[in-house]
């Protein structure tokens, strides 16, 4: 009996130690706002989707003085005619997405339960494309980041509804992606989380490093380093050699979990892209 | 006569000396050969070494980014020659791979250490 119960306990203890943590996406967004909440008590929720902006009154001016002659402003009416041009079969994007693809960004990324993948805007974009007979437009930049862009625009102040639906699939896309933000990666041995958890509101030489909250809500958008609009995504892969790990292709797996996690965080702000950024 | 048998001597300690010159640097040579056939044994494994662990950095999706660069310049080291140069960088590569091996290896079991906790 004696030996029953040791056996039991060794069970009960190795599961305790073995098992996967169970992703539960609503106690990491509650617990990552908690944790800023705490740090940055002065700033509301809202505040988080102007990025490194919320944190620092002389950054917020000046990027506030360029938002009145948008840098991005260019690209988002290139988007337009782009999203309006019908492809050689007359068809168009706006044939691809619910409501027409107007007013809809804030919906990104879905999971598609069919597919067993997360669907980024970029990534539809590109799947409306060739389930139309057009070639896929390269991921980051150029047109695609255009398109992308004005489909932003229409969603301005809709608020981020990420869905993570109850499935197995869709909760291991969340869980994949929030292990990669959070794990050390590069040369400099640094994750996401280092920065815009961990020392967030700190600096980095000159700059200050951005919450994780509401990093999402501002793509495309345009950052001077780039002198173009830009996606999330490109984002992401300078994020990985800036700290000397090889990026992930665009749209890789990868890179379309981590942005199901990261904008799943960002639910309920407000969608405020394209945004600028240095 | 006593000339004519230092003349000999001489002779004999000259093509002695000669002869020794001859094996030493036979010897010698045969050394050197000997050595570079061991040097390029050992960096054709260690090509294959650091190759290999490159693989499975990537595969693992830690692979560095400097890593690669560095394996290209390695490979046009050996090609131009600098045999001792190119050793050198391909256990650069190797070790930098060895690294992000354990860097993912250290990632899966402790990932959730960045975490946010809230008290």
């Amino acid at each position: 009996m004696k030996g029953l119960t040791c056996l039991s306990a060794m069970l009960v203890g190795s599961l305790l130690i073995s098992a996967p943590a169970i992703a539960d996406p609503q106690s990491d967004s509650d617990d990552v706002r908690a944790f800023f909440q705490k740090r940055f008590s002065n700033i509301t929720l809202e505040d988080y989707a102007d990025g490194a902006y919320a944190l620092n009154e002389n950054a917020r001016m000046q990027w506030e003085e360029i938002e009145e002659f948008p840098p991005y402003e260019d690209a988002v009416d290139e988007g337009m005619v782009l999203f309006e041009t019908p492809f050689a079969n007359g068809k168009s994007y706006a044939s691809c997405f619910p409501n027409g693809g107007i007013g809809i960004k804030q919906d990104y990324p879905k999971y598609d339960i069919e597919t067993q993948q997360v669907i980024t805007v970029e990534f539809a974009i590109n799947q409306c494309r060739t389930s139309n007979g057009e070639t896929a437009l390269p991921y980051g930049q150029g047109e695609l980041a255009y398109v992308s862009a004005y489909m932003a625009s229409t969603s301005r102040e809709n608020l981020i509804n990420v869905v993570i639906p109850d499935d197995d699939g869709a909760l291991a896309a969340y869980e994949a992606g929030k292990k990669m933000f959070y794990e050390r990666k590069g040369q400099l041995n640094l994750a996401c989380a280092t920065c815009h958890i961990s020392i967030a509101g700190g600096q980095l030489r000159a700059e200050i490093t951005s919450p994780a909250l509401g990093h999402t809500t501002h793509f495309p958008a345009f950052r001077f380093g780039w002198d173009d609009i830009g996606t999330l995504q490109k984002r992401y892969a300078g994020c990985n050699k800036q700290v000397r790990a090889k990026p992930f292709a665009l749209q890789s797996e990868e890179y379309r979990n981590l942005e199901y996690f990261h904008t799943f965080m960002a639910n309920g702000l407000p969608l405020n892209g394209p945004g600028s950024r240095k | 006569m006593t000339r004519n048998k230092l003349q000999l001597l001489l002779l004999l300690v000259a093509s002695l000396a000669m002869l020794t010159a001859c094996i030493d640097s036979s010897l010698a040579n045969e050394s050197t050969t000997s050595k570079e056939n061991e040097q390029a044994l050992d960096i054709d494994t260690l090509i294959e070494q650091a190759e290999q662990a490159l693989a499975e950095a990537g595969r693992l999706g830690f692979e560095w980014s400097v890593t690669s660069p560095l394996l290209e310049v390695a490979h046009a080291t050996y090609k131009a020659g600098n045999h001792e140069q190119a050793t050198a960088l391909f256990n650069e590569v190797r070790l930098q791979s060895l690294l992000a091996i354990e860097q993912a290896r250290y990632a899966e079991e402790n990932w959730q250490m960045l975490v946010p906790v809230i008290d």
